[in-house]
């Protein structure tokens, strides 16, 4: 007899395929899985970056509506500084 | 008074390329000395660190740097060190530089760290051999760090890490991963000699502030936190 897998086991299925898929290689990505859909919170570094983690996400679970929430980091200068006191 | 610039875990690869070159070129102009708190590249691969290299080329301030878990990842962390100091990055692993700055001199010890957790909830010498193995590499790379801290005889002196030495800067990380996240260790021995700074990276939802319980200024400078090429501290 075939068993639906709880959902927190295809989360943590998702983050491991997100940590060693090379075009992603990421451990941050916040990943929810409400019902059929997928919701992709947290940062990455490059647009290109984003799109990766989608298809990897789409690799592994086709099935599931995909909900790509992700921000892309600034990286420009900053434009004040701190003094240690 | 020394300008610090400080910036870990940018993660770089070739996708990447170009994004941080316009705010290193800037950083002649507003700091001394330029530290960079490991994770530099995604799968830790030479491709990937060939790109970093090239965003600093011909950015004339100091370069010190320290590795993070991702730049080991493809066990090839002996051969990104080689390749960042022969492109003139110093890269610290237990140990410390001296940089003359404008009359001064700024000392950094450095170590990558590892992980175990903070006083009161951290993972012990104990049972396992796997188990004592990882409490005993951060216990390792603690003391390296503070044998570092005491070689330095100078004006100003900075511990780096990538993983954190204080809780405080965890932030919004979930409490279950503090454990892989840093270790009181290596704030211990930060606190055991003193600096005047310690900066880390590593903890991504983390945030910038936090002081050592012996009080030392902690910052986390994970690019995810500070969002943006690097932070500028003056120190001294």
């Amino acid at each position: 007899m075939s068993r639906e897998q709880p959902t927190q086991y295809l989360v943590a299925q998702l983050r491991e395929a997100l940590a060693h898929d090379h075009r992603v290689a990421a451990l941050d990505i916040h990943v929810r899985i409400v019902g059929t859909d997928v919701f992709l919170t947290g940062a990455v570094s490059t647009p290109p970056r984003r799109d990766a983690v989608e298809a990897v996400i789409r690799d592994v679970a086709p099935h599931l509506v995909l909900h790509n929430q992700l921000d892309v980091l600034p990286a420009g200068a900053p434009t004040g500084r701190e003094e240690i006191r | 008074m020394i300008r610090v610039a400080a910036v870990g875990d940018v993660h770089v690869a070739p996708d990447a390329r170009g994004s941080l070159r316009d705010a290193f070129a800037q950083l002649p102009d507003v700091a001394d000395v330029l530290l960079l708190a490991g994770d530099l590249t995604r799968m830790g691969t030479e491709d990937e660190l060939q790109v970093l290299i090239e965003e600093l080329d011909g950015v004339d301030v100091p370069q010190l740097a320290v590795l993070g878990n991702h730049d080991h990842e493809s066990d090839r962390a002996s051969a990104l060190t080689k390749r960042l100091e022969g492109a003139g990055v110093r890269v610290l692993e237990g140990d410390a530089e001296v940089v003359p700055i404008n009359g001064t001199t700024l000392g950094v010890a450095g170590t990558k760290g590892f992980g175990g957790g903070f006083a009161g909830a951290c993972a012990s010498d104990f049972g396992e051999p796997e188990m004592k193995a990882f409490v005993r590499h951060t216990r390792t790379l603690a003391d390296d760090l503070r044998g570092a801290l005491e070689s330095l005889d100078t004006d100003v002196r900075i511990a780096l890490t990538h993983f954190a030495p204080v809780k405080d800067t965890l932030g919004a990380e979930r409490p279950e991963i503090y454990p892989f996240l840093g270790s009181y260790l290596l704030g211990e021995a930060i606190d055991g000699v003193g600096a005047d700074l310690a900066i880390h990276g590593h903890a991504h939802s983390g945030s910038e502030k936090g002081i050592t319980p012996g009080g030392v200024p902690v910052r986390n400078v994970a690019l995810p936190v500070i969002k943006t090429a690097y932070a500028v501290y003056c120190v001294g």
